[in-house]
Order: C-alpha cells, then structure tokens, then sequence
C-alpha cells in the first residue's frame, strides 16, 4: 500500500488519478481498444478502495464527487463562521468594556487570546485540518489584534508600527499550526504593511503615511514571492500559491498605480518618465511571470501575471485613446486587441501541442 | 505542536510584558500636570446608531492663535516659516515639493492653556464687537444687527465656551522646548505631526499642523459614570463648562486622567458677552 505520500495535496492527486484511471479504462472498453479479463479488474478494484479508504482517514481529503461539493460548502461555512465570530468578540469588548474598571479590562483584554490560543492547540492536536480548530485560530487571531489595540486605548500610547510585526508573527504561528491559509492571508498583510511602514520610515516618512509612496510595497512584495521558495510548504494546502499571489499583488498594484500616477513615487524625475517607467516594469514584470508561472507550472503565478498584463494593457490604451477617439471605435479596437491576445495565445498552445507530440 | 504553543505563548507573554512596562515606565514621572475643563477636553461623541462602545474618551481641543489684531473665528492649523527655520525643524527645504508628496513629521509641540494667547483671543473679539456695535448704532439696519449679533455670540463664546489651549511653538527636540519652558506651569508640551509645503509664486515655506500624536484620553471608569449622565452638547451651544479635568503627561508624552469633577454654571445662562464688557 502507498507509504510515499506525505501531504494532503499529494494525497488529492492520488485520488483524481485513480478516477481518471477508471473514467479512461471504462471510454477504452465501451470503444473496444482494450479489454481486461474479470479477475485483474477486481484486483485493482480492491487495491483501489482500500488505498481510497486509506488516504481518507489518513489525510481527511475526498474520495468522491459528492464529498467535494460538501467539503466546499464546509469550507465557505467555516471562512464565514470565523469572520463573524472574530467580529463578534470584538463587538462584545466594545459594548461591555466601559463597564469594567482598568485592571479588569486589562486582565479580560490579556487572557481572551491567551484562553483562546490553548483551546485553539487543543482542537489542532489531533486534526490540524480541522474546521473548528481553524475557526478558533481566526478567533484568537482576533482577540489579539483587539488586545494591542485596546491596552493602547486604555493607556493613550502612541500607536506604534510595531504592533504589525508582533500581529504578524501570531499570525503565522496559528496559520502554521492549523493549516489555516485565511490566517496566512492576515499575515503577510500585517507583515508587508510592517516592511513598507518600516521602509518608509528609513525614508523620512511617518510612519502611517506608508501608503502615500507605493514604492514601500516592493520590498515585502519581494521577501513574500520567496518565502516558498526557501521554505518548502510541502505539508501546508495551497500556502506556496497563495504566498506567490500576495506577492505579486504586493508587486503589482503599486506598479499600476505609479504607472498612472507617477506623482507619488519616490523618484525624483519627470512625471511622464516615471509613469512611462513603470508601464514598461509592468508589462515586463507580467510577462516575466507569465513565462516563469509556465516554466514552474506555477498556474496561479501565470493567470496574475495574465489579469496585470491585460489590466497594464488596457489602461495604456484607455489613456492613448479615450479621449480623442469616438467610444465605438475605442471599443471595437478593444475588442480587436483581444482577438489578437486570442489568435496568439492560439498559436502558443499549439506549438506547445506540438512539440509535446515531437 | 508543541513547538507552536511554546511559540505562541511567548508572542502573547512578551508582548503584553513590554506594552504594560512602557505604559508604566509613562507614569513613572509626569513631565506635564494640567487641570482642563470641558471647553479644552469635550467629549468624542460618535454617532449612536453604530457607537456600541461602552467607554468615553475626551478630545484635546487645541487652537491656532489669532495671527492679526482682526478677530477671526477660525485660523488655519499652518504657519508660514522661513527657509532655515523649517531646517531647524529637521526637514529638508530642498526636496519639498509644491505639490503632493511632502512628508510629515512627528515634533514637539508646546501648548499654552489659558495665557497671553487666549487673552489675544478674547481682546480681539472685545475690539470687533465695539466696532461693529459703533457701526450698528450709526447705521441700525438689519444686516448691522446681524453682524453685532455674531460678535457678541463670539465673544461669547471666547469667554466661555471655546477652547482656551493654544499652539505656542514647535520643535524637534524635546530637552530645548523643556528648557525653554520649565517655568511655565501652564505650558504643555505633546508630540504632534507636522508636514511642510512650498508655494512656488510666492517662494514661501508654509507647515500645517495636522493632528497630535494621542489626539484623545480615555475617561477611566472610575469617573466615567459622571460623564455618561451628561447631555449631548452641540457644538454651537453656549451652554457653560460642565467638568474640569485634571490631566498628566508622562515620560513618554502620553497624557493620563488623574480626576474629573463636575461644575456649576461659571455665569447664568441669560448673561451674554456683551453685558460683561
């Protein structure tokens, strides 16, 4: 029986390949092109089941259609379950802390996510995949972000960049131990906005004015692309991708911003050369991904570099001709550039066809 | 998992560990002790339908002095300065744009309650409600009446009800504004941002005062059930000062309440400005 599968993703292929194994022999018979005698069937029918039934209960993955569509469902009921009771806590602090006085407020605001982190590990020791254990993650995620905050209320501290770096750790700490890719998502945004208050601090900036000078966001854009790639993530579903894909939202908006509005970058040149600058990055930037996601069979590093080519695209034609150019032609002409996006993406997959063929 | 928790733990330990030392390490001497009223400490009311916040906090409430002997309700939170004074601040009068994109800054601002400012203040309220009411009394129209009307509600309203906290100076060192009012028991001083402005046509250097560090003090619950059976106030109400609040800056510029105490009306509600000149 298979021993050599270590993840829960690895685990998922492994059951699409047997269903299209048997999708694939079932079309082969019915077309007469192969014929397998009774007995070798029912072996690799019961070798099958029972690998099935193994790889369940060993990973908790799904072993058919109808329990893929229910572990959707569980999923979009868990992601909505922990963001309403996240917001939940944090409603009931506000609406019952002026009733208590400072030393109780403090002691309620420390041991809420102290409580909560140990019920947390509790669910995780035995299934860190499980629901609830990711539901109480968010949760404690939550009482500690209220926790910093309102101990600076309580006190009237000068709020501090600071506080990202800690949240951001915790973050990565509950995300880690229950596999929960939205705690990974609240991470990196804490982390990044810690990088770029940081950045823009060294550059003379306050530090909440970070977000005036998209540039701030390249560094973290840049340390989040190759925590993947330094770490093998391995036993943790779907964190390399999301990392790749926050990094290149982190990369990304800010160059189609500074390409539009050259005004706010740090640099100190001509408005239009900058804009000019950073259009040329863009394109270059997106198509680089597209050919790295395709080398790497990275599929979500590829469609976000199609989405930023196609949006870097259309806002320079949106600026060339919006403006002097009856609307019917601008649109017709829109639609012509996507038919030659079309005819060579086209072309593309068929050389690709072909030289597999070769 | 064991790796995890032990982790976890520390953040939540260590973190709370360093926000309640640097909280207590503020008190630990108070740099600035005040005693403020309603007119400089209002409280933050937001509105009811979706504050469920069960606590208050007051606003510090500080103003621009007036910069003419004309009285003007409202003055900008800016200053023009020369190119070496804003230097002097820690800027770099070379890369300040026209436009958008100059950096604020945090500085030390020093705060005058209840001085030479506030008296500025009333005297030029005082001198346009004589001049408007001459007008009145040598032209009585309607339009006469309504200026003179206003300036008695502003006088007023200096004389009672607007806040008497002023912004005095500004640095960006700590030990010389200190130095330099050590002396005065009336004189705060708190960290504030600053972000600087160059206006090219007429080659002048202009900062705006943006907003203080800790813009407001929490109430501690001890007195906050005094606040809480207090009406709404309007803005535009001349109602008197209801409490006074004495207030403490620490170490690390961090203000905190040490006493809140509800008053009685300073003058009766029919006397106005006018009837004390």
């Amino acid at each position: 029986m298979e021993e050599l599968l270590s993840s829960r993703d690895e685990a998922q292929l492994r059951v699409e390949q047997i269903h299209a194994f048997k999708s694939e022999q079932l079309a082969l018979q019915n077309a007469g092109v192969f014929k397998t005698n009774n007995e070798d069937s029912q072996t690799i029918d019961n070798y099958h089941q029972k690998l099935l039934s193994q790889l369940a209960n060993t990973f908790d993955i799904d072993i058919s259609t109808h329990s893929k569509q229910l572990t959707l469902g569980m999923k979009f009921a868990s992601f909505f379950g922990a963001l309403a009771m996240a917001l939940s806590i944090f409603f009931l602090f506000y609406q019952f802390w002026g009733l208590m006085d400072t030393p109780l407020q403090v002691t309620s605001l420390i041991s809420a996510p102290i409580i909560l982190f140990i019920l947390t590990m509790y669910l995780a020791r035995d299934d860190k995949n499980s629901y609830f254990s990711k539901i109480s993650a968010l949760v404690t995620f939550a009482s500690f972000v209220l926790n910093l905050s309102m101990l600076g209320q309580i006190f009237n501290i000068s709020a501090s960049p600071n506080a990202f770096i800690v949240w951001a750790a915790f973050g990565f700490v509950l995300a880690y131990a229950c596999n929960a890719r939205l705690l990974v998502f609240f991470a990196i945004v804490c982390l990044s906005s810690f990088i770029a208050m940081k950045t823009g601090t060294y550059s003379g900036m306050y530090w909440i004015s970070f977000g005036e000078r998209p540039e701030n966001f390249f560094i973290p854009g840049l340390i989040v692309f190759f925590i993947p790639q330094l770490f093998s993530h391995k036993q943790f579903s779907g964190f390399s991708n999301l990392y790749r894909v926050m990094a290149m939202l982190l990369t990304f908006i800010p160059i189609l911003i500074l390409a539009n509005w050259g005004v706010i970058s740090y640099l100190s040149l001509d408005r239009d050369l900058i804009e000019g600058g950073y259009q040329t990055l863009g394109f270059g930037l997106s198509a680089a991904a597209i050919w790295l996601g395709i080398k790497h069979k990275f599929n979500e590093v590829v469609n976000t570099g199609n989405v930023f080519f196609v949006l870097f695209l259309y806002t320079k034609l949106f600026d060339w001709w919006w403006e002097w150019m009856p609307k019917y032609i601008f649109f017709f002409l829109i639609g012509l550039v996507a038919i030659l996006a079309l005819v060579v993406f086209k072309r593309l997959r068929l050389s690709q066809l072909n030289n597999k063929e070769s | 998992m064991k790796k995890y928790t032990l982790i976890g733990l520390l953040i939540l330990a260590i973190t709370n560990a360093v926000v309640l030392a640097g909280a207590a390490y503020n008190r630990t001497e108070a740099t600035s002790q005040i005693k403020l009223t309603e007119r400089e400490l209002p409280l933050v009311y937001v509105n009811r339908l979706i504050n469920e916040n069960s606590t208050l906090s007051l606003r510090l409430n500080w103003r621009m002095p007036q910069q003419t002997k004309l009285y003007k309700h409202y003055v900008a939170h800016s200053q023009i300065l020369t190119r070496e004074a804003l230097d002097n601040l820690g800027f770099d009068s070379s890369k300040i744009k026209t436009t958008y994109g100059n950096e604020s800054r945090e500085l030390y601002w020093a705060l005058e309650f209840e001085g030479e400012l506030h008296k500025q203040a009333i005297d030029n309220a005082q001198r346009h409600l004589t001049e408007v009411t001459d007008i009145y009394e040598d032209q009585p129209n309607r339009k006469n009446n309504d200026i003179k009307k206003s300036a008695q509600h502003s006088l007023n309203q200096e004389m009672y009800n607007r806040s008497r906290l002023f912004f005095k100076e500004i640095s960006h060192s700590l030990p010389q504004l200190t130095a330099k009012y050590t002396d005065n028991n009336n004189i705060i001083i708190v960290k504030g941002l600053v972000k600087p402005q160059y206006f090219i046509k007429k080659d002048q250097y202009k900062i705006t005062l943006k907003n203080l560090v800790v813009p407001s003090v929490m109430v501690p619950f001890e007195y906050s059930s005094q606040l809480k059976t207090l009406p709404y106030k309007s803005k535009n109400e001349t109602e008197r000062t209801r409490y006074t609040v004495n207030v403490s800056w620490g170490v690390k510029l961090e203000p905190w309440i040490t006493n809140i105490s509800l008053i009685q009306p300073l003058i009766p509600h029919n006397k106005t400005g006018l009837d004390l000149l």
